[in-house]
């Protein structure tokens, strides 16, 4: 197997061995993450942009091949955490075998008595051209090692797996077994002072893995535009086991019309605890014994270009169940099942007038305790308690870009974009004749209008002006909380430019915004509860200058500057005059009381030297922060000690390209002049090392 | 294929239909009136003062810290007092449903009544975002405690669990 990059199945690996070492130690995981993330594509994507993901990948685009054995990759960084990577990986690919055998280390130390190291041995041998030359047979061996060390105690956690592997291919069908026996070793006390060998804090339990892999993401089935896949995985060590079923179908078709239809249905179930704890960011975490159901399904149609327009719908289907048979009581079975239906309107391209619209529409009910009736759980208050968490979210998005195209190279853009997230909670139970409901039951919506105008100069002048207006509701509607419930007003204007003169690019963002609140109960927050409405605002730039003097020395400089206040709306409606002295309210009525102000500015100067293959550049980064508060007692403004007075920060980056990679090393210190530790030498350096290169 | 013409030109109809009558994008108004809602101690100090043998009264953030009070995460720094109060707030308002467990309080030694030192304080920071699963923060505080006519809590140093930042520090 050459090296490839597959990314279109949302890995990134080099080889389709590691995804299958990959799914055997994550498998739920992965089943879980896959679905929840298309769905939350197709959730918070704009909703007139057409989801990539329900069209069949490209399989005539090639693929970069690599035929050299060795690829090595290193990484050093420290700075506040030390972080080092190491992968040594040999690759040998004939005609006649496949050897591969990766050497990965890993270590990050806290530098608080804190660290965790990772040691992996994974390899596989595979002898090719078997079965009529229709197949593949094998074996892989996945040893890894943990070790987490805190300040009072270590963990060791030695994970392996080794079995034979069989490729297949049946007709077009790629199809892959995999099986093999497993061992768990871990010592919960490996530190010195509780015996480094001593045996019996040692433990150790058998266990054994079986996967069936039928197609994959790229193979279309019988030379039809149709992706199917099945993976089973089982897996049991020491009493604890994990059982995944997982099966995918993808199909698009073009109809004579021109019009497309496209069809993507996924389904997993995954029922066990999950093995090895190795990998985990927790000491001590435990997972428990979990039945997790995921369904989708997804339906499309679009049309062709129609009088300037292309038209599109969508509907998906999910439904996910969890179950937990042991803890039931304290862990909450869940059933999530939601609707999703989406418009979308385009216009063709190189058209004067361009448009894209879209509506999305998404139903959600989230059921928990979903197996028992409503008369089992109104008989246990701790159920009824639980259950008020039953709820049904409505979102909504529509996004609409207006763009006229006109003379002298000048655009008119004017964009909408509106969300609606709305929560309502339907269980309510009588305690002591007082009624019980969630309390959180509310919209979020946001208005925003987006309104541009832009010029063009072939690849010389981009400019673009613009201005923002967003109406913002964050309403609550139980007694509870509905005092809280706030409307918003937000504006921005800004300037974007990037222009290119000879040698030089220019670039320069500036924008200014305001937002300026209001509840919807004013009498909440008067008299002892004063609390007006929160007003903020901020002026941003950010300029670069890149000046390239020839093929080999390069300046550039950066200003970013920062101006923030926010404080508190005084409207006269917010005053209590039968309450409040005269003084308060001849002060304050009807301003913008600014409670906090910052200044944060840098500039930073690089001067970059590439001869040939060897790079080097040297920057001086200046940063400033001025934060006040207001202080009401004294009428005044007062620095507050953020901990940071200037910061200076000179670093040198370099990097030399081989035939075979590259080595890139950097390196800064970071001077506070707050900081006690400023002139101790030791302190404040980041440093950076990163070797790549294949031989 | 009239059928699918027909399925486009009503998707192209709705879109706008949809888009220009109704009110999806308006908040509803069907509020209860509210109710003026009284100090509570989301953070469950009291547990941690009851156990110690110290009760208090809650009132609110600034009379329970020292106006010299440090928050240290040895994660990401040192924070005074404001600034982790306004963290504890911003951490309230974004974790809106959330219980704390306090556990393992040692009672400190009595020795010096104006200060007393809680070691090794372990804690449970359980999230409840009304997604399907719930989020669980943990770790161990060392807190000191002072007299200032009530007692007050000067520096707390913590120590959590996941690896990225303290759960209490200011975002």
């Amino acid at each position: 197997m050459k090296l490839k990059s597959q990314t279109d199945n949302g890995y990134s690996t080099i080889t389709d061995r590691s995804i299958v070492r990959f799914f055997s130690r994550y498998a739920g995981l992965i089943v879980v993450f896959e679905l929840l993330l298309i769905f939350c594509i197709s959730l918070f994507a704009q909703s007139n942009v057409w989801p990539e993901y329900l069209s069949l990948p490209d399989t005539t685009a090639p693929t970069a091949a690599s035929t050299v054995p060795f690829h090595v990759k290193s990484t050093f960084l420290t700075s506040d955490i030390l972080k080092n990577t190491n992968s040594i990986t040999y690759i040998r690919d004939t005609n006649k075998y496949l050897f591969e055998q990766h050497l990965d280390y890993n270590v990050t130390n806290y530098l608080n008595g804190v660290q965790s190291h990772y040691a992996g041995l994974s390899g596989i041998y595979k002898r090719k051209s078997m079965f009529n030359s229709k197949g593949s047979l094998g074996v892989d061996w996945t040893p890894g090692l943990y070790y987490y060390k805190s300040k009072e105690t270590g963990i060791l956690q030695v994970p392996f797996d080794i079995g034979p592997i069989l490729d297949y291919k049946l007709s077009s069908i790629p199809l892959s077994v995999r099986a093999g026996v497993s061992a768990y070793g871990w010592n919960d006390k490996f530190n010195r002072s509780s015996g480094f060998l001593d045996r019996d804090n040692y433990d150790a339990e058998p266990g054994y893995y079986g996967a069936i892999t039928i197609g994959d993401s790229i193979s279309r089935w019988f030379k039809l535009p149709v992706l199917i896949q099945v993976d089973v995985l089982g897996k049991e060590i020491g009493g604890t086991g994990l059982g995944v079923i997982k099966s995918s179908l993808k199909t698009a078709l073009g109809l004579q019309s021109g019009d497309s239809i496209f069809f993507n249905v996924g389904d997993s179930l995954s029922n066990g605890k999950e093995l090895y704890n190795a990998g985990s960011s927790t000491l001590y975490s435990t997972t428990p014994w979990k039945i997790e159901h995921n369904f989708m399904v997804t339906g499309a149609l679009r049309g062709k270009e129609r009088k300037f327009l292309r038209p599109g719908i969508l509907y998906t289907f999910t439904l996910r169940d969890i179950t937990y048979p042991v803890m039931s009581s304290l862990l909450d079975d869940t059933r999530v099942t939601g609707s999703t239906l989406g418009f979308q309107l385009l216009s063709g391209e190189n058209h004067r007038i361009s448009y894209s619209g879209g509506l999305s529409l998404n139903w959600n009910t989230t059921d928990r305790i979903y197996k028992e009736t409503l008369q089992q759980i109104n008989a246990d208050p701790v159920k009824q308690s639980v259950n008020l968490g039953d709820c049904d979210e409505y979102l909504a998005s529509t996004d609409h870009e207006l763009t006229f195209h006109l003379p002298s190279d000048i655009a008119l853009n004017y964009q909408l974009h509106c969300t609606r997230n709305s929560k309502s909670y339907p269980y309510m139970y009588v305690v002591s004749s007082e009624s019980k409901s969630n309390e959180n039951e509310g919209d979020r919506i946001r208005n925003l209008h987006h309104a541009a105008i832009l010029y063009t100069k072939d690849s010389v002048l981009a400019l673009e002006m613009y201005g923002e207006f967003a109406k913002n509701y964050m309403y609550y509607y139980r007694k509870a909380r509905s005092g809280e419930s706030m409307s918003s007003d937000y504006y921005k204007v800004g300037m974007s430019a990037d222009w290119i003169y000879n040698n030089v690019r220019v670039t320069e963002f500036l924008f200014a915004t305001a937002e300026k609140s209001d509840y919807k109960f004013k009498s909440v927050h008067k008299g002892d509860n004063f609390d007006p409405p929160p007003y903020s605002r901020r002026l941003s730039s950010a300029l670069s200058i890149v000046w390239a003097l020839n093929s080999m020395w390069t300046i550039t400089g950066k200003w970013n500057e920062t101006y923030f206040d926010n404080g508190k709306w005084y409207g006269n409606e917010y005053f209590d005059r039968l309450s409040q002295s005269d003084s308060i309210y001849n002060l304050y009525h009807g301003t913008y009381g600014i409670e906090n102000k910052s200044i944060d500015y840098s500039l930073q100067l690089i001067v970059s030297c590439t001869i040939e293959r060897w790079m080097l550049s040297a920057g001086f980064l200046f940063r400033d922060n001025n934060f006040e508060e207001y202080i009401f007692s004294e009428s005044r403004f007062k620095p507050r000690n953020t901990g940071e007075g200037y910061i200076s920060e000179p670093s040198l980056e370099t990097m030399y390209h081989f035939n075979t990679g590259q080595i890139k090393f950097k390196v800064s210190r970071k001077i506070n002049t707050d900081d006690p530790d400023k002139s101790r030498l030791s302190k404040n350096w980041n440093l950076g090392l990163g070797v790549n290169f294949e031989f | 294929m009239c059928c699918i013409k027909a399925i486009i030109k009503r998707t192209m109809l709705l879109v706008i239909v949809l888009n220009i009558s109704c009110g999806i994008f308006q908040p509803r108004d069907t509020f209860e009136l509210p109710v003026v809602t009284t100090a509570v101690d989301r953070f469950n100090f009291s547990t941690i003062f009851d156990s110690i043998g110290k009760p208090f009264e809650w009132k609110n953030y600034e009379t329970f810290f020292s106006d010299t009070f440090k928050f240290s995460d040895s994660r990401t720094g040192v924070y005074e007092k404001t600034r982790f109060i306004e963290g504890l707030q911003q951490l309230t308002r974004k974790y809106n449903k959330f219980k704390i467990n306090w556990s393992d309080i040692d009672k400190p030694n009595d020795g010096d009544v104006t200060q007393l030192t809680i070691n090794e304080l372990k804690y449970a920071f359980t999230v409840d975002t009304e997604a399907v699963e719930k989020q669980v923060f943990t770790g161990k505080s060392r807190m000191v405690i002072i007299w200032d006519g009530t007692y007050k809590l000067t520096m707390w140093d913590d120590f959590p669990e996941i690896i990225t930042r303290s759960i209490f520090a200011p975002e």
